[in-house]
Protein backbone atom coordinates (compact mmCIF):
# COMPACT_ATOMS: atom_id res chain seq x y z
CA UNK A 1 0.00 0.00 0.00
CA UNK A 2 2.24 3.18 -1.09
CA UNK A 3 1.22 6.35 0.43
CA UNK A 4 0.22 4.87 3.51
CA UNK A 5 1.65 6.65 6.70
CA UNK A 6 4.48 4.10 8.16
CA UNK A 7 5.51 6.43 11.26
CA UNK A 8 3.55 9.37 12.55
CA UNK A 9 5.50 11.18 14.85
CA UNK A 10 3.22 13.89 16.15
CA UNK A 11 4.70 16.98 18.18
CA UNK A 12 7.24 15.22 19.89
CA UNK A 13 9.37 16.96 22.53
CA UNK A 14 11.88 15.78 24.78
CA UNK A 15 13.79 18.29 27.65
CA UNK A 16 16.77 17.35 29.09
CA UNK A 17 16.52 19.26 32.39
CA UNK A 18 16.17 23.04 31.58
CA UNK A 19 17.16 22.09 28.00
CA UNK A 20 14.50 21.60 24.98
CA UNK A 21 16.19 19.22 22.63
CA UNK A 22 13.19 18.84 20.79
CA UNK A 23 9.88 21.36 20.35
CA UNK A 24 6.90 19.82 18.77
CA UNK A 25 8.62 18.08 15.98
CA UNK A 26 6.12 16.24 14.05
CA UNK A 27 7.44 13.61 11.29
CA UNK A 28 5.27 11.69 8.49
CA UNK A 29 7.33 9.14 6.67
CA UNK A 30 5.28 6.90 4.13
CA UNK A 31 5.72 3.46 3.69
CA UNK A 32 8.55 2.73 1.23
CA UNK A 33 9.91 6.11 1.13
CA UNK A 34 13.35 7.67 1.12
CA UNK A 35 13.42 10.51 3.81
CA UNK A 36 16.30 12.60 4.79
CA UNK A 37 16.91 13.74 7.66
CA UNK A 38 19.53 17.08 8.49
CA UNK A 39 20.39 19.79 10.23
CA UNK A 40 23.41 21.49 11.66
CA UNK A 41 25.09 19.79 14.67
CA UNK A 42 23.18 19.57 17.97
CA UNK A 43 19.84 20.43 16.17
CA UNK A 44 18.16 17.19 17.88
CA UNK A 45 18.59 14.83 14.91
CA UNK A 46 19.85 11.54 17.13
CA UNK A 47 17.35 12.43 19.82
CA UNK A 48 14.83 12.45 17.77
CA UNK A 49 15.59 9.16 16.60
CA UNK A 50 16.67 8.15 20.41
CA UNK A 51 12.99 8.99 20.66
CA UNK A 52 11.18 7.21 17.80
CA UNK A 53 13.30 3.82 18.37
CA UNK A 54 12.74 3.96 21.89
CA UNK A 55 16.41 4.53 23.16
CA UNK A 56 14.88 7.79 25.06
CA UNK A 57 11.03 8.45 26.15
CA UNK A 58 9.53 11.82 24.53
CA UNK A 59 8.17 13.72 27.09
CA UNK A 60 5.55 15.00 24.91
CA UNK A 61 3.51 13.78 22.33
CA UNK A 62 2.84 10.45 20.19
CA UNK A 63 4.26 8.27 17.91
CA UNK A 64 2.49 5.92 15.96
CA UNK A 65 3.97 3.08 13.91
CA UNK A 66 2.01 1.22 10.70
CA UNK A 67 -0.80 2.68 12.77
CA UNK A 68 -0.30 1.60 16.06
CA UNK A 69 0.57 3.95 18.67
CA UNK A 70 4.29 3.15 20.23
CA UNK A 71 4.84 6.09 22.87
CA UNK A 72 5.34 3.73 25.37
CA UNK A 73 6.80 0.60 24.01
CA UNK A 74 10.28 -0.46 25.00
CA UNK A 75 12.90 -0.43 22.47
CA UNK A 76 13.20 -4.31 21.71
CA UNK A 77 9.24 -4.53 21.07
CA UNK A 78 9.72 -1.26 18.48
CA UNK A 79 12.70 -3.37 16.82
CA UNK A 80 10.61 -6.28 16.46
CA UNK A 81 7.28 -4.27 14.72
CA UNK A 82 10.11 -3.13 12.47
CA UNK A 83 11.83 0.01 13.29
CA UNK A 84 15.46 -0.51 13.18
CA UNK A 85 18.64 1.91 13.84
CA UNK A 86 21.98 1.97 13.10
CA UNK A 87 24.28 3.64 15.51
CA UNK A 88 26.33 6.58 14.63
CA UNK A 89 29.45 4.98 16.35
CA UNK A 90 29.45 1.35 15.63
CA UNK A 91 28.52 -0.73 18.44
CA UNK A 92 29.27 -4.00 17.92
CA UNK A 93 29.51 -7.03 19.62
CA UNK A 94 32.98 -7.11 20.65
CA UNK A 95 33.35 -10.76 21.70
CA UNK A 96 30.91 -11.94 18.65
CA UNK A 97 32.61 -13.07 14.75
CA UNK A 98 30.71 -10.82 12.87
CA UNK A 99 28.48 -13.88 11.46
CA UNK A 100 27.44 -14.23 14.97
CA UNK A 101 26.79 -10.31 15.54
CA UNK A 102 24.03 -10.68 12.88
CA UNK A 103 22.53 -14.25 14.76
CA UNK A 104 21.28 -11.71 17.37
CA UNK A 105 18.46 -9.84 15.70
CA UNK A 106 18.10 -12.85 13.80
CA UNK A 107 17.01 -14.83 16.80
CA UNK A 108 15.44 -12.31 18.88
CA UNK A 109 14.33 -9.40 16.11
CA UNK A 110 13.18 -10.93 12.91
CA UNK A 111 9.41 -11.13 13.07
CA UNK A 112 9.50 -14.83 12.13
CA UNK A 113 11.81 -15.55 14.66
CA UNK A 114 12.96 -18.63 16.23
CA UNK A 115 15.25 -20.06 18.30
CA UNK A 116 15.66 -23.51 16.80
CA UNK A 117 16.40 -22.37 12.93
CA UNK A 118 19.45 -22.08 11.34
CA UNK A 119 20.10 -18.74 11.56
CA UNK A 120 23.92 -19.04 10.26
CA UNK A 121 22.91 -19.51 7.17
CA UNK A 122 20.85 -16.66 6.79
CA UNK A 123 23.42 -14.37 8.44
CA UNK A 124 25.56 -15.17 5.70
CA UNK A 125 23.42 -14.70 3.20
CA UNK A 126 23.02 -10.75 4.41
CA UNK A 127 26.62 -10.48 4.77
CA UNK A 128 26.97 -11.59 1.16
CA UNK A 129 24.83 -8.99 0.35
CA UNK A 130 26.19 -6.44 1.86
CA UNK A 131 29.77 -7.88 0.89
CA UNK A 132 32.06 -8.72 4.15
CA UNK A 133 30.91 -12.48 3.90
CA UNK A 134 34.71 -12.95 3.72
CA UNK A 135 35.09 -11.71 7.24
CA UNK A 136 32.18 -13.36 8.53
CA UNK A 137 34.42 -15.50 11.08
CA UNK A 138 36.17 -13.02 12.36
CA UNK A 139 36.20 -10.96 15.80
CA UNK A 140 34.85 -7.65 15.20
CA UNK A 141 37.62 -5.96 16.63
CA UNK A 142 39.75 -6.65 13.62
CA UNK A 143 37.13 -4.84 11.29
CA UNK A 144 38.33 -1.31 9.49
CA UNK A 145 36.16 1.65 9.70
CA UNK A 146 34.25 1.12 6.37
CA UNK A 147 33.73 -3.14 7.23
CA UNK A 148 32.62 -1.84 10.29
CA UNK A 149 29.78 0.62 8.81
CA UNK A 150 28.86 -2.25 7.17
CA UNK A 151 28.24 -4.64 9.74
CA UNK A 152 25.77 -1.64 11.81
CA UNK A 153 24.06 -1.90 8.24
CA UNK A 154 23.94 -5.68 7.73
CA UNK A 155 22.93 -6.16 11.45
CA UNK A 156 20.13 -3.88 11.33
CA UNK A 157 19.30 -6.00 8.10
CA UNK A 158 18.97 -8.93 9.93
CA UNK A 159 16.43 -7.15 12.31
CA UNK A 160 14.02 -7.77 9.28
CA UNK A 161 13.10 -3.79 9.43
CA UNK A 162 9.98 -2.09 7.66
CA UNK A 163 11.77 1.33 8.72
CA UNK A 164 15.58 1.62 8.60
CA UNK A 165 17.04 4.34 10.37
CA UNK A 166 20.87 4.84 9.29
CA UNK A 167 22.21 7.53 11.56
CA UNK A 168 25.43 8.98 9.97
CA UNK A 169 26.55 5.84 8.53
CA UNK A 170 28.45 7.75 6.27
CA UNK A 171 30.37 9.97 8.20
CA UNK A 172 34.46 9.84 8.06
CA UNK A 173 34.11 7.19 4.86
CA UNK A 174 35.89 8.24 1.77
CA UNK A 175 33.89 9.12 -1.31
CA UNK A 176 33.98 5.61 -2.78
CA UNK A 177 32.83 4.16 0.43
CA UNK A 178 29.94 6.62 0.48
CA UNK A 179 28.75 5.30 -3.06
CA UNK A 180 28.90 1.83 -1.55
CA UNK A 181 26.96 2.80 1.22
CA UNK A 182 24.40 4.79 -0.72
CA UNK A 183 23.95 1.65 -3.28
CA UNK A 184 23.34 -0.57 -0.25
CA UNK A 185 20.78 1.49 1.49
CA UNK A 186 19.32 2.22 -2.81
CA UNK A 187 18.81 -1.44 -3.17
CA UNK A 188 17.68 -1.72 0.39
CA UNK A 189 14.91 0.71 -0.45
CA UNK A 190 13.96 -1.31 -3.78
CA UNK A 191 13.06 -4.32 -1.76
CA UNK A 192 10.52 -2.59 -0.10
CA UNK A 193 12.33 -1.34 3.30
CA UNK A 194 11.46 2.66 4.37
CA UNK A 195 14.87 4.22 5.06
CA UNK A 196 14.91 7.51 7.28
CA UNK A 197 18.83 8.79 6.32
CA UNK A 198 20.90 11.24 9.15
CA UNK A 199 23.75 12.81 7.41
CA UNK A 200 26.16 15.47 7.43
CA UNK A 201 26.79 15.16 3.84
CA UNK A 202 24.76 16.90 1.71
CA UNK A 203 26.15 15.35 -1.76
CA UNK A 204 24.55 11.94 -0.55
CA UNK A 205 21.28 13.03 1.04
CA UNK A 206 20.21 15.25 -1.64
CA UNK A 207 20.81 11.94 -4.01
CA UNK A 208 18.98 9.64 -1.90
CA UNK A 209 16.22 10.82 -0.21
CA UNK A 210 12.64 11.69 -2.13
CA UNK A 211 11.86 14.10 1.12
CA UNK A 212 14.06 16.05 3.46
CA UNK A 213 13.21 17.37 7.14
CA UNK A 214 15.63 19.71 8.16
CA UNK A 215 15.76 20.26 12.23
CA UNK A 216 17.57 23.48 13.88
CA UNK A 217 17.77 23.91 17.68
CA UNK A 218 15.42 21.08 18.30
CA UNK A 219 12.60 22.69 15.79
CA UNK A 220 11.41 21.59 12.78
CA UNK A 221 12.18 24.40 10.35
CA UNK A 222 11.62 22.69 6.82
CA UNK A 223 10.37 19.89 4.56
CA UNK A 224 9.91 19.25 1.16
CA UNK A 225 11.93 17.58 -1.67
CA UNK A 226 15.52 18.22 -2.03
CA UNK A 227 14.97 21.15 -4.89
CA UNK A 228 13.09 23.09 -2.10
CA UNK A 229 15.35 22.53 0.86
CA UNK A 230 17.98 23.51 -1.16
CA UNK A 231 16.25 27.36 -2.21
CA UNK A 232 14.77 27.50 1.52
CA UNK A 233 15.92 30.75 2.88
CA UNK A 234 15.68 29.47 6.47
CA UNK A 235 17.62 26.30 6.56
CA UNK A 236 20.45 28.09 4.68
CA UNK A 237 20.46 30.82 7.66
CA UNK A 238 20.36 27.36 9.85
CA UNK A 239 23.31 26.67 8.29
CA UNK A 240 24.91 29.59 7.51
CA UNK A 241 24.06 32.16 9.58
CA UNK A 242 22.95 35.87 8.44
CA UNK B 1 25.08 -36.15 21.32
CA UNK B 2 28.01 -34.26 23.29
CA UNK B 3 24.78 -32.96 25.69
CA UNK B 4 24.31 -37.01 26.25
CA UNK B 5 27.78 -37.40 27.16
CA UNK B 6 27.82 -34.79 29.57
CA UNK B 7 24.84 -35.44 31.31
CA UNK B 8 26.54 -38.78 31.61
CA UNK B 9 29.59 -37.15 33.28
CA UNK B 10 27.26 -35.31 35.45
CA UNK B 11 25.23 -38.48 36.50
CA UNK B 12 29.11 -40.07 37.33
CA UNK B 13 30.13 -37.18 39.38
CA UNK B 14 27.10 -37.73 41.46
CA UNK B 15 27.44 -41.65 41.94
CA UNK B 16 31.68 -41.22 42.17
CA UNK B 17 31.26 -38.49 44.87
CA UNK B 18 28.43 -40.80 46.59
CA UNK B 19 31.02 -43.93 46.16
CA UNK B 20 33.60 -42.10 47.94
CA UNK B 21 31.95 -41.54 50.95
CA UNK B 22 31.74 -45.97 51.10
CA UNK B 23 35.81 -45.72 50.54
CA UNK B 24 37.32 -43.31 52.25
CA UNK B 25 37.06 -42.20 55.36
CA UNK B 26 39.15 -39.09 57.13
CA UNK B 27 37.13 -36.58 57.88
CA UNK B 28 38.95 -33.36 57.10
CA UNK B 29 38.79 -34.94 53.24
CA UNK B 30 35.39 -33.89 53.47
CA UNK B 31 35.77 -30.64 55.21
CA UNK B 32 37.84 -29.75 53.10
CA UNK B 33 36.27 -30.53 49.94
CA UNK B 34 32.81 -28.99 51.17
CA UNK B 35 34.40 -25.75 50.83
CA UNK B 36 35.64 -25.82 47.10
CA UNK B 37 32.20 -27.75 46.09
CA UNK B 38 30.76 -24.58 48.04
CA UNK B 39 32.71 -22.03 45.96
CA UNK B 40 32.34 -24.28 42.83
CA UNK B 41 27.95 -23.73 43.16
CA UNK B 42 29.34 -19.85 44.52
CA UNK B 43 31.67 -19.10 41.31
CA UNK B 44 29.65 -20.81 39.08
CA UNK B 45 26.28 -18.35 39.92
CA UNK B 46 28.29 -15.24 39.93
CA UNK B 47 29.63 -15.60 36.70
CA UNK B 48 26.53 -16.21 35.34
CA UNK B 49 25.42 -12.52 36.10
CA UNK B 50 29.57 -11.18 36.06
CA UNK B 51 30.84 -13.08 33.07
CA UNK B 52 27.59 -13.87 31.07
CA UNK B 53 25.90 -10.56 31.97
CA UNK B 54 28.68 -8.41 32.52
CA UNK B 55 27.38 -7.14 36.65
CA UNK B 56 29.99 -7.31 38.53
CA UNK B 57 28.36 -8.66 41.59
CA UNK B 58 30.59 -7.59 44.99
CA UNK B 59 27.51 -9.00 47.34
CA UNK B 60 27.73 -13.03 46.81
CA UNK B 61 28.05 -12.90 50.42
CA UNK B 62 24.42 -11.02 51.13
CA UNK B 63 23.12 -13.85 48.87
CA UNK B 64 25.34 -16.63 50.44
CA UNK B 65 24.31 -15.43 53.65
CA UNK B 66 20.60 -15.11 53.33
CA UNK B 67 20.90 -18.93 52.24
CA UNK B 68 21.74 -19.67 55.63
CA UNK B 69 19.61 -17.40 57.65
CA UNK B 70 17.00 -18.58 56.15
CA UNK B 71 17.69 -22.02 56.67
CA UNK B 72 18.74 -20.96 60.52
CA UNK B 73 15.17 -19.80 60.66
CA UNK B 74 13.63 -22.63 59.33
CA UNK B 75 15.31 -25.31 61.52
CA UNK B 76 14.50 -23.04 64.59
CA UNK B 77 10.91 -22.59 63.47
CA UNK B 78 9.80 -25.88 62.24
CA UNK B 79 12.85 -28.18 62.30
CA UNK B 80 12.65 -28.43 58.44
CA UNK B 81 14.53 -31.12 56.06
CA UNK B 82 17.57 -30.17 54.40
CA UNK B 83 16.30 -30.84 50.84
CA UNK B 84 13.31 -28.41 51.58
CA UNK B 85 16.09 -25.66 53.48
CA UNK B 86 17.91 -25.76 50.19
CA UNK B 87 15.09 -25.10 47.79
CA UNK B 88 13.72 -21.98 50.10
CA UNK B 89 17.45 -20.78 50.61
CA UNK B 90 17.26 -20.57 47.12
CA UNK B 91 13.76 -19.16 46.57
CA UNK B 92 14.72 -16.55 49.05
CA UNK B 93 18.08 -15.74 47.54
CA UNK B 94 16.55 -15.95 44.20
CA UNK B 95 14.08 -12.98 45.37
CA UNK B 96 16.74 -10.76 46.35
CA UNK B 97 18.29 -11.59 42.96
CA UNK B 98 14.59 -10.67 41.48
CA UNK B 99 15.21 -7.32 43.29
CA UNK B 100 19.00 -6.62 42.40
CA UNK B 101 17.83 -6.97 38.60
CA UNK B 102 15.54 -4.16 39.00
CA UNK B 103 18.25 -2.13 39.96
CA UNK B 104 20.17 -2.56 37.04
CA UNK B 105 17.83 0.12 35.46
CA UNK B 106 19.58 2.57 37.08
CA UNK B 107 22.74 1.35 37.87
CA UNK B 108 25.33 0.17 36.00
CA UNK B 109 29.26 -0.67 36.06
CA UNK B 110 30.74 0.20 39.32
CA UNK B 111 27.41 2.07 40.55
CA UNK B 112 25.65 -1.42 40.17
CA UNK B 113 28.95 -3.15 42.10
CA UNK B 114 28.90 -0.25 44.81
CA UNK B 115 24.84 -0.96 45.32
CA UNK B 116 25.71 -4.82 45.97
CA UNK B 117 28.56 -4.31 48.46
CA UNK B 118 26.45 -2.01 50.37
CA UNK B 119 23.41 -4.36 50.56
CA UNK B 120 25.20 -7.27 52.10
CA UNK B 121 26.89 -4.24 54.69
CA UNK B 122 22.74 -3.69 55.22
CA UNK B 123 21.98 -7.38 55.77
CA UNK B 124 24.47 -8.35 57.64
CA UNK B 125 22.95 -5.34 59.97
CA UNK B 126 19.80 -6.53 59.95
CA UNK B 127 20.71 -10.15 60.75
CA UNK B 128 23.22 -8.79 63.56
CA UNK B 129 19.81 -7.02 64.98
CA UNK B 130 17.24 -9.97 64.44
CA UNK B 131 18.14 -11.86 68.26
CA UNK B 132 15.60 -15.02 66.96
CA UNK B 133 18.81 -16.62 64.38
CA UNK B 134 21.34 -15.20 67.14
CA UNK B 135 22.01 -11.96 66.64
CA UNK B 136 25.72 -10.82 66.57
CA UNK B 137 26.76 -13.64 69.28
CA UNK B 138 25.95 -16.49 66.47
CA UNK B 139 23.56 -19.47 67.07
CA UNK B 140 24.50 -23.26 67.88
CA UNK B 141 23.13 -25.87 64.75
CA UNK B 142 22.46 -29.43 66.04
CA UNK B 143 23.14 -31.38 62.98
CA UNK B 144 20.45 -34.48 62.67
CA UNK B 145 21.33 -37.91 63.18
CA UNK B 146 23.55 -39.25 60.54
CA UNK B 147 21.20 -39.96 57.22
CA UNK B 148 20.11 -43.18 55.70
CA UNK B 149 23.12 -44.54 53.64
CA UNK B 150 25.81 -42.61 55.27
CA UNK B 151 27.93 -43.11 58.41
CA UNK B 152 28.27 -39.69 59.65
CA UNK B 153 26.56 -36.31 58.50
CA UNK B 154 29.86 -34.28 57.34
CA UNK B 155 29.65 -37.20 54.44
CA UNK B 156 26.55 -36.78 53.71
CA UNK B 157 27.10 -32.94 53.25
CA UNK B 158 29.36 -33.73 50.80
CA UNK B 159 27.26 -36.16 48.97
CA UNK B 160 24.61 -33.27 48.60
CA UNK B 161 27.22 -30.43 47.89
CA UNK B 162 28.72 -32.50 44.90
CA UNK B 163 24.90 -32.92 43.58
CA UNK B 164 24.43 -29.07 44.01
CA UNK B 165 27.78 -28.42 42.26
CA UNK B 166 27.00 -30.46 39.36
CA UNK B 167 23.60 -28.52 39.66
CA UNK B 168 24.82 -25.10 39.17
CA UNK B 169 27.31 -26.47 36.42
CA UNK B 170 24.59 -28.00 34.70
CA UNK B 171 22.28 -24.92 35.17
CA UNK B 172 25.01 -22.88 33.64
CA UNK B 173 25.71 -24.98 30.86
CA UNK B 174 22.44 -24.74 29.94
CA UNK B 175 21.59 -20.58 29.75
CA UNK B 176 25.22 -20.50 28.22
CA UNK B 177 23.99 -22.69 25.16
CA UNK B 178 20.49 -21.68 25.09
CA UNK B 179 19.06 -18.76 23.22
CA UNK B 180 19.30 -16.61 26.63
CA UNK B 181 23.11 -17.47 26.98
CA UNK B 182 23.44 -15.33 23.45
CA UNK B 183 20.68 -12.59 24.79
CA UNK B 184 23.47 -12.62 27.61
CA UNK B 185 26.12 -12.33 25.76
CA UNK B 186 24.86 -9.29 23.77
CA UNK B 187 23.84 -7.14 26.79
CA UNK B 188 27.51 -7.99 28.26
CA UNK B 189 29.16 -6.19 24.90
CA UNK B 190 26.76 -3.99 24.53
CA UNK B 191 23.76 -3.32 26.06
CA UNK B 192 21.85 -0.48 24.30
CA UNK B 193 22.78 -2.20 20.99
CA UNK B 194 21.21 -5.71 22.22
CA UNK B 195 17.95 -3.90 23.03
CA UNK B 196 18.20 -2.25 19.81
CA UNK B 197 18.33 -5.49 18.25
CA UNK B 198 15.36 -6.58 19.59
CA UNK B 199 16.83 -8.59 22.90
CA UNK B 200 14.27 -7.67 26.04
CA UNK B 201 17.19 -6.88 27.93
CA UNK B 202 15.36 -5.93 31.32
CA UNK B 203 13.71 -9.60 31.13
CA UNK B 204 17.32 -11.01 30.71
CA UNK B 205 18.50 -9.24 33.02
CA UNK B 206 16.37 -9.75 36.05
CA UNK B 207 16.94 -13.63 34.85
CA UNK B 208 20.23 -13.48 35.47
CA UNK B 209 20.33 -12.00 38.76
CA UNK B 210 17.57 -14.53 39.95
CA UNK B 211 19.12 -17.42 38.60
CA UNK B 212 22.31 -16.14 40.01
CA UNK B 213 20.89 -15.36 43.59
CA UNK B 214 19.06 -18.81 43.46
CA UNK B 215 22.24 -20.62 43.09
CA UNK B 216 24.02 -18.78 45.87
CA UNK B 217 21.48 -18.96 48.17
CA UNK B 218 21.45 -23.09 47.40
CA UNK B 219 24.88 -22.35 48.13
CA UNK B 220 24.60 -21.04 51.09
CA UNK B 221 21.83 -23.17 52.96
CA UNK B 222 23.60 -26.14 54.11
CA UNK B 223 26.22 -23.88 55.74
CA UNK B 224 24.52 -24.22 59.18
CA UNK B 225 25.07 -27.92 59.27
CA UNK B 226 28.45 -27.67 58.05
CA UNK B 227 29.87 -25.25 61.21
CA UNK B 228 27.10 -26.00 63.57
CA UNK B 229 27.81 -22.39 64.72
CA UNK B 230 26.80 -19.40 62.42
CA UNK B 231 27.52 -15.85 63.60
CA UNK B 232 27.18 -13.02 61.17
CA UNK B 233 30.52 -12.32 60.60
CA UNK B 234 31.17 -15.42 58.87
CA UNK B 235 28.18 -16.52 56.86
CA UNK B 236 28.67 -12.68 55.79
CA UNK B 237 32.51 -12.75 55.37
CA UNK B 238 33.54 -10.90 52.29
CA UNK B 239 35.72 -13.82 51.68
CA UNK B 240 32.82 -15.14 49.51
CA UNK B 241 32.70 -12.21 47.44
CA UNK B 242 36.03 -11.89 46.93
CA UNK B 243 36.43 -15.66 46.06
CA UNK B 244 33.33 -15.85 44.19
CA UNK B 245 34.68 -13.20 41.80
CA UNK B 246 37.99 -14.15 41.56
CA UNK B 247 37.66 -17.59 40.29
CA UNK B 248 35.93 -17.06 37.21
CA UNK B 249 38.25 -14.45 36.63
CA UNK B 250 40.89 -16.91 36.79
CA UNK B 251 39.81 -19.86 35.59
CA UNK B 252 37.15 -17.49 31.94
CA UNK B 253 34.10 -15.95 32.47
CA UNK B 254 32.84 -17.15 29.50
CA UNK B 255 32.33 -20.61 29.45
CA UNK B 256 30.61 -22.70 32.31
CA UNK B 257 34.50 -24.25 32.87
CA UNK B 258 36.27 -21.34 33.83
CA UNK B 259 34.39 -20.81 37.33
CA UNK B 260 35.03 -24.84 37.75
CA UNK B 261 38.74 -24.58 36.97
CA UNK B 262 38.85 -21.25 38.90
CA UNK B 263 37.53 -22.79 42.15
CA UNK B 264 39.34 -26.30 42.49
CA UNK B 265 42.59 -24.36 41.96
CA UNK B 266 42.14 -21.85 43.89
CA UNK B 267 40.09 -23.91 46.45
CA UNK B 268 42.84 -25.86 46.66
CA UNK B 269 45.57 -23.63 47.25
CA UNK B 270 43.77 -21.83 50.14
CA UNK B 271 43.00 -25.15 51.75
CA UNK B 272 46.72 -26.31 51.40
CA UNK B 273 47.47 -23.03 52.22
CA UNK B 274 45.51 -23.04 55.86
CA UNK B 275 46.60 -26.36 56.59
CA UNK B 276 50.58 -25.86 56.22
CA UNK B 277 51.12 -22.47 56.63
CA UNK B 278 47.96 -19.98 58.46
CA UNK B 279 44.78 -19.38 57.44
CA UNK B 280 45.22 -15.83 57.18
CA UNK B 281 47.21 -16.42 53.98
CA UNK B 282 43.88 -17.41 52.07
CA UNK B 283 42.97 -13.82 50.57
CA UNK B 284 46.92 -12.70 50.02
CA UNK B 285 47.18 -15.87 47.68
CA UNK B 286 43.60 -14.98 46.17
CA UNK B 287 44.65 -11.09 45.97
CA UNK B 288 48.29 -12.07 43.95
CA UNK B 289 46.98 -15.19 41.64
CA UNK B 290 44.34 -12.54 40.52
CA UNK B 291 46.80 -9.79 39.86
CA UNK B 292 48.71 -11.95 38.03
CA UNK B 293 46.16 -13.49 35.77
CA UNK B 294 44.76 -10.10 35.25
CA UNK B 295 47.71 -8.78 33.96
CA UNK B 296 49.04 -11.71 31.80
CA UNK B 297 46.16 -13.50 31.16
CA UNK B 298 42.92 -11.77 31.20
CA UNK B 299 40.93 -14.31 29.87
CA UNK B 300 41.97 -16.45 32.46
CA UNK B 301 43.08 -20.40 31.92
CA UNK B 302 39.95 -21.36 29.38
CA UNK B 303 41.18 -18.19 27.10
CA UNK B 304 44.64 -18.96 27.45
CA UNK B 305 44.28 -22.57 26.76
CA UNK B 306 42.23 -21.38 23.28
CA UNK B 307 44.79 -18.95 22.50
CA UNK B 308 47.30 -21.49 23.10
CA UNK B 309 45.57 -24.41 20.29
CA UNK B 310 44.63 -21.53 18.29
CA UNK B 311 48.39 -20.75 17.67
CA UNK B 312 48.81 -24.64 17.10
CA UNK B 313 46.52 -25.05 14.76
CA UNK B 314 47.73 -22.33 12.89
Amino acid sequence: MPGLMLLDAQSVTKRFGGFNALTKVSLQVKEGERFGLIGPNGSGKTTLINCISGALRNDGGRIFFGGKEITNAPAHQRTRLGIVRSFQIPKPFTSMTVLENLCIPLEYAAPARSHTADVAAEAMEILQAIGIDSKANVLTTGLTQIEMRKLELARAMAAKPKLLISDEAMAGLSSAEVDDVLTILFRLNEHGITVIMIEHIMRAVMRFSERIAVLDAGEKIAEGTPEEIMRNKEVERAYLGE
Amino acid sequence: MKNKWLLALAIVIVLLGFALTRVVKNPYLYFASYVILQYIVLATAWNILGGYTGYVNFGTAAFFALGAYTSIFLIKAFAAPLPLLILAGGLVSGLLGLGIGYLTLRLRGVFFAIATLALAVVLQTMVINWQYVGGAKGINIIRPRAVLFFTSYVEFLFAVMVLLAVVAVAVAWWIEHSWIGRGLAAIRDNEEAAECMGVPTLKLKVFATTVSGFLMGVAGAPFPYYLTFVEPSSAFNLDYGVNSLAMPMIGGTTTWMGPVIGAVLLGTAQQVATVTISSALNLLIVGVVLVGFVILAPEGIVGLAKRLMRRRSA
